[in-house]
């Protein structure tokens, strides 16, 4: 383990592992020291706009607000998306329930079809991560053209996302260049931005002006009046919404929301709790196909993606629903910051995602291990706008996890653990076979050493401590045995 | 005023000298001290754990112990006050009885500095540096000070009030340093990369040594720098507030 | 049903007019605005903007008299559209889209010059916002907030502007004062 926080190469190594989606790694538990240098540049710089965000309005009055509304609409989701989906017909749209994935990429296959799509335009979705759209896509011979600049960059690499909102915090200059110049057959220079920006704005703006069909996600959906909210900064999902003659948006119906109050304090709460600002770039409201000489799409499809949502607006933890996926939580983690998103082996990394991933998969495949990922300071919590119980939820989530699949030898030791320390009697004996007894043991186990108080050995369970860190050693006289001699009973 | 000492296992087993110097500072300052002897642990590790069912046992024993008594309840650890205020509200949910006194208690239960700020009524209580005069030192905020007691800024007070040494501030000091209990076992890489970043802040700014409230971090911050022989102290923030305190 | 929460506005960030707070919001996004009096200067002001580039226009009156020709939206250089509704607090400007106000003709060119009516210029995006979904009118299909330039800020952390927008937009402010945008 090295000693002082790792250098990073100007230009690190290209990794690239290709992962399909819907499949979930083991959570990997080590820092990645290229990654690391970017990680801690967007989370300082994420630290800065959210003291910004703070002078601008009334952070904890705005926090209750966006909570309630968000609240609110988990309540009430299934009278809302009834409302929504009434509107987004009466507006000439097409509305799609799918309750698994795979009935949502199923719904995107049938509209290229019926339209001879042989190609996609997409803009960043999440959402679209987690279905596998791209492979139920590709399986069927279907072009996927990632238009956001990074994850078209991400998937000419092969790697994967590694940030709700940032994917590409991993990657270098130099990987972007070595990249491009690959693709072109043409030299780029890492530190001429401009010209990297202008070849694959050239190559994406050729294919956004063919493409028959664009897909996007959806940050908010109002059901007063059916309309489809994109927040976005580089102006893809407008083109994905506009150029082609299809417009097909997957959305998690979590994101319902129930109207125009609600959704004027929400649109500007996620630039806030995301970037520090008001507003972003571009946000875009479509309500219905384009109609009346309007150059737009002439058919919208809404696909109202269930997936294990429905489920845990049912449970005890139905407040991770209010997630407006702004990605606070993973620049506030710790954690998050030494390891990448990657780390997570998931489609949504950082705190929430160890929180909604074990939920969308009830447990399934080890998911609830990422429980584990946190030490539980509880920065998520508070970085949240929407007032998430995040650090709360990872304990709960602890439970269940080990309640699903017992892990015997740590159950028992917590069993007599809670017998011994539930009786002062027992408590006390364990103290007194600590300091007395088991000193001279702990130091011999250690391997002796300066009697300072420290060792350089422990054993299991607390070996994993001592690979790295001097271990404290149990005081020879606790202090309720220096109150009863000093003081008395 | 009569306080009830809520020792902490930890400051019990491993630093019992913090507790000592808690008794002699809360004396010191006019409060007559009552140690409720068969108190043991709050039941945090099993909570935090996944273990709930554990945790409850070791908890209905201090609702027993502390139950009985009446007045501030003081913690040398902020940690365990918050697992008084918060998670034990989420281990008695079902049982409004025990519920009730989980809250009562948890009002009337304070991590030191809190208590010494609010309560009685001091910003800064003297103190001295035990070490080279002019130290400069860097505080470390306890997470579950910070965030779920309200306590910014109050240890930071009363560490301006002691003698003999020069307070830096340090950049991001509201990273967790990784200790989070088990955590630091289960996820032993990161949890050092954590301590490292909170070491070579600290160093980076000019520290020759740590203040914190919290034993775990103490540990864990003092346990790495030792073991990369760093030119760090660390130090329970009662060790300079009343150095030669003692039962 | 139950009642919702009114969101709150926030302040715009120091004292001055709506115009002041509108200009500051745009600056902070890269955007720039021009004050003019009349339609005839704003129009003036947009042809100097303009120079020798090729120009993709919507087709609102208010944008005659500025350039001969109109190119293609996938080869014009610059964008020209009139605004429906400016924010002052988020620096945005809004814009429907229909006949006569391609989509394209808003969104590929590199830059954007926008003629916003003083009397469009509000002091929050819930009231921008009511416009267009209050009152039983029929929502449009499209309406789109900009806010300066498009804006990338993912290699190193880098930001790059300009990657799937207009990288710069000229809003020029015309017409005379009103009790709400003074």
């Amino acid at each position: 383990m090295s000693t002082s926080p790792a250098r990073p190469d100007p230009v690190p190594p290209l990794q690239v592992v290709h992962v399909p989606t819907r499949v979930h790694h083991p959570p990997r538990h080590e820092p990645v020291p290229a990654v690391t240098v970017n990680l801690h540049r967007a989370a300082g710089n994420w630290s800065r706009n959210r003291a910004r965000a703070k002078t601008q309005v009334d952070w904890e009055d705005w926090r209750e607000r966006a909570r309630a509304v968000r609240a609110d609409a988990v309540e009430h989701m299934p009278e809302l998306l009834d409302r929504l989906q009434e509107q987004v017909t009466a507006a000439g749209g097409h509305v799609h329930r799918a309750a698994t994935a795979e009935e949502a990429n199923e719904v995107v296959l049938s509209v290229c079809r019926d339209h001879g799509a042989d190609s996609v335009v997409k803009a960043k979705s999440m959402t679209t991560e987690e279905i596998g759209l791209n492979e139920a896509l590709g399986g069927a011979g279907i072009d996927v053209v990632e238009t956001d600049l990074v994850e078209y960059i991400v998937q000419a690499l092969g790697d994967r996302p590694s940030h709700i909102l940032a994917p590409a915090v991993h990657l270098s200059a130099g990987q972007v260049a070595e990249l491009f110049g690959r693709l072109s057959g043409e030299p780029f220079d890492p530190q001429d931005t401009e010209r990297l920006v202008s070849y694959a704005r050239g190559v994406l703006r050729e294919r956004f002006l063919s493409a028959p069909v664009g897909v996007t996600g959806v940050n908010f959906a109002v059901a007063e009046t059916g309309t489809l909210i994109v927040v976005e900064s580089e102006g893809n999902v407008r083109l994905c919404s506009s150029l082609p003659r299809v417009h097909v948006a997957v959305m998690g119906i979590e994101k319902v929301i129930r109207d125009w109050a609600g959704a004027a304090h929400l649109v500007q709460m996620l630039p806030l709790a995301a970037h520090g600002r008001l507003t972003a770039a571009y946000t875009s409201y479509v309500t219905g196909p384009a109609r009346d000489g309007d150059d737009g799409p002439g058919e919208l499809h809404l696909i109202l993606l269930d997936d294990g949502r429905s489920q845990i607006r049912e449970g005890p933890m139905a407040e991770a629903l209010n997630c407006i996926r702004c990605g606070a939580c993973l620049y506030a983690c710790p954690v998050y910051r030494q390891v990448g998103g990657h780390a997570y082996g998931t489609t949504y990394a950082g705190p929430i995602g160890a929180v909604l991933t074990p939920l969308l998969e009830d447990l399934a495949d080890d998911t609830g291990e990422l429980a584990w990922m946190s030490s539980l300071c509880g920065a998520c919590t508070e970085a949240c706008p929407v007032k998430i119980p995040l650090d709360e939820q990872l304990v709960q989530l602890r439970a269940a996890t080990r309640e699903r699949d017992p892990h015997r030898a740590e159950a028992a030791l917590f069993s007599g653990w809670s017998r011994l320390w539930s009786r002062s009697g027992g408590y006390r004996a364990t103290a007194a076979t600590g300091g007395r007894a088991l000193s001279p043991l702990w130091r011999k186990l250690a391997g002796g050493g300066a009697d300072d108080g420290w060792s350089a050995r422990a054993p299991f369970p607390f070996s994993g401590w001592t690979a790295t860190r001097d271990a404290r050693d149990p005081a020879a006289e606790p202090f309720h045995a220096r109150w009863r001699r000093h003081r008395g009973r | 005023m009569r306080v009830q000492l809520f020792i902490t296992c930890l400051v019990d087993l491993v630093y019992p000298e913090v507790g000592e110097r808690t008794v002699s500072l809360l004396e010191r300052l006019g409060c007559e001290v009552v140690f409720p002897a068969g108190q043991t642990c709050c039941g945090q590790p099993a909570y935090n754990s996944g273990y709930p069912d554990h945790a409850r046992p070791v908890a209905d024993r201090f609702l027993e112990v502390f139950g009985a008594t009446e007045g501030p309840i003081v913690a040398p650890f902020g940690s365990c006050v918050h697992m008084v205020r918060h998670g034990f509200a989420r281990l008695y949910a079902e049982d409004p009885q025990k519920l009730a006194a989980a809250r009562a208690l948890g009002a009337r239960t304070f991590d030191l500095p809190s208590f010494i700020v609010d309560e009685l009524g001091h910003d800064q209580v003297g103190g001295r540096y035990p070490g080279p005069e002019g130290t400069p030192v860097a505080y470390h905020d306890e997470c579950h000070m910070v965030r779920g007691l309200g306590s910014v800024g109050k240890p930071q007070g009363l560490l301006e009030g002691v003698q003999g040494c020069t307070v830096v501030a340090t950049e991001r000091g509201d990273l967790c340093c990784g200790f989070g209990g088990t955590f630091a076992i289960k996820l032993p890489q990161v949890s050092t990369a954590m301590a490292d970043e909170k070491l070579d802040r600290a160093l980076a700014a000019g520290a020759q040594a740590i203040v914190s409230t919290d034993p775990g971090c103490l540990m864990h911050l003092e346990g790495r720098a030792r073991r990369r022989n760093l030119p760090l102290r660390v130090h329970h923030l009662v060790d300079l507030l009343e150095p030669e305190g003692a039962l | 049903m139950p009642a919702t929460p009114r969101p709150s506005p926030s302040t715009p960030a120091g004292a001055g007019t709506v115009v002041d707070s509108f200009a500051r919001r745009l600056g902070e996004f890269d955007g720039t605005l021009h004050e003019v009096a009349s339609l005839a200067q704003a129009r003036a002001r947009a042809r100097e903007l303009i120079g020798p580039s090729t120009v993709a226009r919507w087709a609102d009156a208010e944008l005659d008299e500025i350039v001969q020709a109109d190119a293609p939206a996938a080869e014009a250089e610059v964008s020209l559209i009139r605004a429906d509704v400016g924010v002052a607090e988020t620096g945005t400007i809004g814009f429907v889209h229909g006949p006569g106000r391609s989509r394209g003709a808003a969104l590929l060119p590199t830059r954007q010059v926008a003629l916003l009516a003083r009397e469009h210029l509000v002091p929050d995006l819930a009231t921008a916002l009511a416009r267009f979904y209050g009152g039983g009118a029929r929502p449009p299909a499209s309406l789109v907030f900009a806010a300066g330039g498009s804006r990338t800020a993912d290699i190193e952390q880098r930001m790059i502007r300009g990657m799937h927008g207009p990288r710069d937009l000229d809003v020029i402010l015309f017409g005379p004062a009103t009790a709400t945008s003074a």
